[in-house]
């Protein structure tokens, strides 16, 4: 062999030695460092809905207003946000379009909204009109053209930005001076007028101009809004992105976290629960008696709602759950995918009553537990990260087909920079009740105004099929913490009424076993009891609101004579689909307190009546003064007397 | 030429670099998969313990000691040794070549186990007789018949291992629930089948215990003294109950890996919540103060009736796990802590150490697990070598920069020959084990017998010098398998009923291993009992401390039969927490009536008493005190 061939020889072996060591070192790199593959996610936007409910009121959207998807939030659609204070305040409404609104019958209700896209009809101006004179309440957002003309102001002033609230009626000063801290600079607009309406009822003024008023029509009322009142509670309770609907980095860090959303610098306060309690048990309890559904299980005064994370720790999860099931609580525990429980575990687990949860990960981080090798024998280069279905198809492949999957939870709060693509994310999957907008971990409380749960609203202006569950307490670890809760505990018994969200983090204590830890975490459950509040899990709360969403309640009113004593008598029927509901009254109707409710009243005499008497008690709900009545499951007809 | 074109020369320089990259390649793996070295445990030998303080009780130990070929045939003298120290405090010993007149002419009690009576001389029980006829008490297991002028005993008679159940103590000083649950004790001991005495009809107060209708246990009075006698061994029944029963060849014969609590000698006490043991050691000593008062020393200090003794192991866990003992120092309460070697900083051990915990260390050894300590560079370790309890130990000492004196075998792991492992811990220098504690799902209480400590006793018959320290609720069993809140009930009935401590451990590590709510709970509701009733929470090495000073308390006392007074001088060693001095209330003389201290009267109405009310108990000081009472 020459010298030449033998070189070229030598080559070639080299370069095959050299190469597949190097290759081999790359391999070897590459399996211990991987590339990370994600995979998108599916979405769906929000979608529109028609609700056909046995309810006193009626919300009127336009969805050809709604439909075309906003490039800012200051254009976007907000009228759908009225769905959540009905709901969250009285249960069941129906919700209709206004082509549907066009030909339908009116008069099974006692109060209609015209939402801000709905408002706008000229058309239906004699409609409205006549079923104010058949005694109708008729509660119009920032109204336009003649059906400003009804009853609201001028109007002349246009269109332009909040700065601040200046003036509600009658509300106690501590509450004023909450409402009018909150800085409405972008948050809403107002329509301003050249002065007041004649004999109109003043509720509400921002920045002098009244936002809120009352004038009676023929024997019927109307309510105005001239100001953007689903822009406001949308800010505040799912959040406000920046104009072009990203969402700013508030903490200094690489990801988005849903409390970068949070816009409520009072965090101690519920400022839109407050907002909607005093449009619902204040201005429009005015016009009408206004019944509602309470919220929570056998007429408790606030709910604690309990989540856990499982964090891919498996059985060893479960043991909080295990607790809580030892004075019948319940609480969503959120497991990781892929899941880690035994099949043992999932046994106990179902012997606890709490319900699953998914912690989804939006990231493709190299920490990301929900990541799938790719490659063969055992040589992994490449790591594919499973989107957020994938992650729920895992779980689900565990769990017997009865056990229901449709919370979820993402995982240390990681949000998608866009407003609404995580929700659109989650839709795609099927999720019904999210918990994943919670408060800062150094600063619990109502970061995004309420502890209600609310069905947040795309950017299209259409909803959301999701209960959100803001997590007041995302971590409860510290007695200084347990303080901060027991207050909030207390202020939602007596004034407040709210649902509070903790979060507890199973391995926290047996990772890092100090007491206090565990002290704490026992003693959020007694001070919950103490505060009567219903210690339940986010499925169990979720099913008994759509239970209260789904219920039928008509109420009517009127004044009688019994003996030689003038009473209004209101009248409730009502279908309760679940034990342990209630409705909640207004205490006094006009200038008549209530005495007593009766279930299904036999009048025998003029005087006399034979019927079981219910027993009621009153409380307050921010300020305003009900009376709550328990209800049987199923039908339930009631007298509610006022003298 | 042919050498340059040789492929070693034409890739030398490849093959270098390879040769390299192999060895660094090489290098790391046997890093990271070391060659392992594996060692064996040291064993240590037994002693004889020291003669600490001075006292009229005497206990009298055979001469010289036999390695026994069956558990039956063991030499339980020592157990004796064990119920003094726990019931009276200070006494003092001789073995029988010492006893000479004059030596037992002072003891005012003196005991005698079955081994030592077999040993002693005609002369030397004459001795022993001479003393009871001038007012000594004696106490001796299973005599001979040379013992017959003291208790009337003249045949031999046939020993019978398959009695298990007393039948009766009319006469007990037990009484109620404490009487009837000595009738239940579990038994494993030889029998002298004594259905009457040979030369006199008993008194009908004098049959004090029954085992199956014969008699076990009487009182014979001669001259100015009293003799006990047991015709069972006490000994070998509290051995059995406190150490365990092995087989006959001393093996503990399990299928799987053995355990302490295999050792539990009878099925119900692996849920007991009676501390068998004591309620026989509390008859028989109760017995004894009746007759012929004199003072104790009570285990338990500030006139306190129970002590919880806490003790955690670190696991797996590393300074993390020293979360827990944050609050129990915020209760100005200490606690055991025993550590894996090498897992705990030394900076957190002398945090700990400096707040007076009580730092040991939990041995890791097969089949629970092994601990290996590397050897090399700090970049280039390739060979462990395995860590023996020895040096476990070792590690931690050198780490403290102080002596360890408690240690645990982790998971209760136990040689399958009865007394190896205590010898291994002999050699280890580990002076107060806690491995004898339940080990499986469901078990609590008093394995054992007794919350008390004791020397294990050694094949021949000499203890070993490591006190074995029973634990009552190990949270390692999981605790949600026990009855509810069974650690409090177990310190509150401690504290009301048994007088126990009640030594508890609570595992970091558990809520790692299987989390349950029940553990950290039990732990939680334990402390805040204890300090709502003021019992003392403490180390193993704290309660040992004081439990061992009792014994170099200086005793001197006479009772006077006539005027009904005891008279005892008292000398306690220095120690940082009052003594408690106990003084029998109920006795043939009378009850209790005046008491002084130093010549100041007590309120004998607000002084604390046992549960059972047989103890009046009065709290001192180190120092030299006298005391009197005044019985009527």
């Amino acid at each position: 062999m020459s010298r030449k061939n033998r070189a070229i020889r030598d080559r070639r072996i080299r370069t095959v030695l050299w190469g597949s060591l190097i290759l081999a070192f790359v391999l070897v790199e590459l399996c211990i460092h991987p590339f990370n593959w994600k995979t998108e996610s599916h979405r769906s936007p929000g979608t529109q809905i028609t609700l056909e409910a046995v309810s006193d009121f009626l919300i009127v959207v336009d969805y050809s207003l709604i439909e075309a998807p906003a490039d800012t939030f200051l254009e976007m659609s907000f009228s759908l946000a009225w769905l959540n204070t009905f709901q969250q305040e009285i249960g069941p409404v129906s919700l209709m379009g206004s082509v549907e609104f066009q030909e339908a019958d009116i008069s099974r209700y006692r109060c209609i909204v015209l939402t801000a896209s709905a408002a706008q009809q000229d058309s239906w101006v004699p409609k409205i009109r006549s079923f104010l004179e058949r005694g109708g309440t008729v509660l119009m957002e920032m109204p336009g053209n003649k059906l400003r003309e009804i009853a609201s102001a001028d109007g002349k002033g246009g269109v332009r930005m909040a700065q601040n609230l200046t003036y509600a009626k009658d509300m106690p000063p501590e509450m004023m001076q909450h409402l009018s801290d909150v800085n409405l600079s972008n948050m809403t607009q107002i329509i301003g007028s050249a002065g007041p309406l004649e004999d109109s009822q003043t509720w509400m003024n921002i920045d002098g101009v009244p936002v809120i008023y009352t004038k009676t029509y023929a024997t019927g009322k109307v309510i105005t809004l001239d100001f953007n009142y689903g822009m406001l509670l949308t800010a505040l309770q799912q959040g406000r992105p920046l104009d072009d609907f990203t969402i700013r980095n508030v903490r200094d860090s690489n990801l988005i976290e849903s409390s970068d959303l949070a816009s409520n610098a009072n965090v101690n306060v519920p400022i839109a629960d407050i907002l909607e309690r005093f449009l619902i048990y204040g201005v429009l309890s005015d016009a009408m008696p206004v019944v509602g559904f309470w919220p929570y299980f056998d007429g408790l005064d606030g709910a604690f709602v309990v989540s856990h994370r499982e964090n891919g720790n498996g059985d060893a999860a479960i043991w909080m759950a295990q607790y809580e099931a030892t004075f019948k609580a319940t609480s969503t525990v959120f497991v990781s995918s892929p899941l880690t429980m035994t099949d043992a575990g999932l046994d106990a687990f179902d012997n606890t009553h709490a319900d699953l949860g998914l912690m989804f990960e939006l990231g493709d981080s190299e920490t990301s537990r929900s990541r799938e090798p790719m490659g063969m024998f055992k040589i992994s280069p490449v790591w594919r990260t499973l989107n957020v279905e994938e992650q729920l198809e895992t779980v689900k492949a565990r769990l017997d087909e009865k056990t229901p999957l449709i919370t979820s939870f993402s995982r240390d709060g990681i949000w998608n920079s866009d407003y609404t693509r995580t929700f659109q994310i989650l839709s795609a999957a099927g999720f019904r009740a999210d918990a994943s907008y919670r408060a800062g971990l150094d600063e619990p409380g109502y970061a995004f105004s309420t502890g209600i749960p609310f069905m947040p609203i795309d950017t299209n202006g259409l909803v959301f099929n999701i209960l959100e569950f803001p997590v007041s307490f995302p971590e409860m670890q510290t007695s200084e913490q347990l303080t901060v809760l027991e207050n909030f505990l207390a202020e939602s018994e007596k004034l407040h009424h709210e649902v509070i969200g903790v979060s507890f983090d199973p391995n926290q204590f047996p990772a890092h076993p100090r007491a206090e830890t565990f002290q704490v975490w026992q003693s959020a459950y007694k001070l919950a009891s103490q505060h009567k509040h219903w210690i339940t899990s986010i499925l169990s709360f979720f099913r008994f609101s759509r239970a209260r969403f789904t219920a039928e309640l008509k109420t009517r009113y009127s004044e009688m004579q019994m003996g030689h004593k003038k009473v209004t008598v209101l009248r409730i029927e009502t279908l309760a689909p679940e034990a342990g509901m209630s409705v909640t009254v207004p205490k006094m109707i006009q200038e008549r307190t209530f005495t007593e409710s009766r279930r299904g009243i036999q009048r025998v005499r003029d005087d006399a009546v034979l019927a079981d008497p219910i027993a009621a008690r009153p409380l307050v709900v921010d300020g305003f003064e009900r009376i709550l009545i328990p209800l049987s499951k199923g039908f339930n007809a009631i007298d509610v007397m006022y003298e | 030429m042919r050498s340059e074109s040789s492929f070693t020369h034409r890739f030398r320089i490849d093959l270098i670099i390879l040769l390299i990259l192999f060895v660094i390649g090489l290098g790391t793996l046997l890093h990271h998969f070391p060659v392992t070295i594996s060692s064996n445990d040291a064993t240590g030998t037994v002693l004889m313990p020291l003669q600490l303080g001075q006292s009229g009780t005497l206990l009298i130990l055979p001469d010289t000691p036999e390695n026994a070929e069956t558990f039956s045939g063991l030499d339980f003298s020592f157990a004796w040794y064990n119920l003094l120290t726990q019931y009276v405090g200070t006494f003092g010993i001789a073995q029988t070549r010492d006893i000479q007149s004059a030596s037992a002419m002072q003891a005012q009690l003196i005991v005698v186990p079955q081994r030592s009576a077999e040993s002693m001389s005609e002369s030397q029980i004459q001795i022993i007789a001479q003393a009871v006829q001038k007012g000594a008490t004696l106490i001796v297991e299973m005599p001979t018949p040379e013992w017959a002028p003291l208790t009337a005993i003249k045949r031999r008679t046939k020993v019978n291992t398959s009695i298990k159940h007393f039948t009766d103590a009319t006469n007990s000083p037990l009484s109620g629930t404490w009487r009837d649950h000595l009738l239940n004790t579990p038994l494993d001991t030889q029998v002298m089948r004594l259905d009457a005495l040979d030369s006199e009809t008993l008194a009908t107060d004098a049959m004090l215990l029954e085992l199956d209708g014969a008699i076990a246990h009487y009182k014979r009075p001669l001259g100015a003294g009293t003799v006990f006698v047991l015709a069972f061994n006490l000994g070998q029944a509290l051995t059995a109950l406190e150490q365990g029963r092995p087989s006959e060849s001393f093996a503990i014969e399990v299928e799987t890996p053995p355990k302490t609590s295999d050792l539990v000698m009878n099925e119900k006490l692996r849920t007991s919540t009676v501390p068998y043991a004591d309620l026989l050691k509390n008859h028989l000593i109760l017995s004894t103060l009746y007759v012929a008062p004199m003072p104790i020393i009570w285990p338990f200090p500030e006139s306190g009736k129970a002590a919880l003794i806490v003790t955690h192991e670190t696991g797996m866990m590393d300074d993390q796990a020293f979360g827990l003992a944050e609050y129990e120092r915020s209760l100005n309460m200490t606690s055991t802590w025993l550590t894996t070697a090498g897992k705990i900083s030394k900076k957190t051990l002398d945090t700990w150490k400096n707040a007076q915990f009580d730092i040991g260390v939990s041995l890791l050894r097969p089949p629970v697990g092994r601990i290996y300590e590397p050897y090399g560079l700090p970049f280039f370790q390739p060979v462990v070598v395995e860590r023996s309890m020895t040096n476990q130990m070792n590690a931690v000492v050198r780490r403290l920069g102080a002596k360890v004196t408690s240690c645990r075998i982790a998971g209760s792991a136990w040689d399958p020959d009865y007394t190896y492992s205590f010898r291994k811990l002999t050699a280890a220098e580990c002076q107060i084990d806690m491995s004898y504690a339940p080990t499986a799902e469901g078990e609590y209480g008093y394995l054992f017998g007794s919350g008390f400590p004791f020397l294990p006793i050694e094949r021949n018959g000499l203890p070993l010098p490591s006190y074995e320290f029973p634990v009552l609720i190990n949270d390692e069993v999981g605790l949600e398998s026990l009855p509810p809140h069974a650690a409090l009930k177990m310190l509150t009935e401690s504290e009301a009923t048994w007088h126990e401590p009640v030594h508890v451990l609570f595992n970091a590590d558990t809520m790692l291993q299987h989390p349950s709510h029940v553990s950290p709970e039990s732990w939680l509701e334990l402390l805040q009992y204890a300090q709502d009733n003021q019992i003392w929470v403490t180390s193993a090495k704290d309660f040992m401390h004081y439990y061992t000073l009792r014994k170099q308390t200086r005793l001197s006392y006479a009772f006077h039969p006539q005027t009904k007074v005891l008279d005892a001088r008292i000398i306690l060693p220095n120690m940082n927490r009052s003594y408690t001095v106990g003084l029998p209330r109920r006795t043939a003389y009378g009850t209790i009536h005046d008491v002084w201290v130093n010549k100041t009267a007590q309120d004998v109405a607000t002084l604390k008493t046992t549960g059972d009310g047989a103890l009046l108990l009065i709290s001192v000081p180190s120092g030299e005190h006298l005391v009197q009472a005044q019985y009527q």
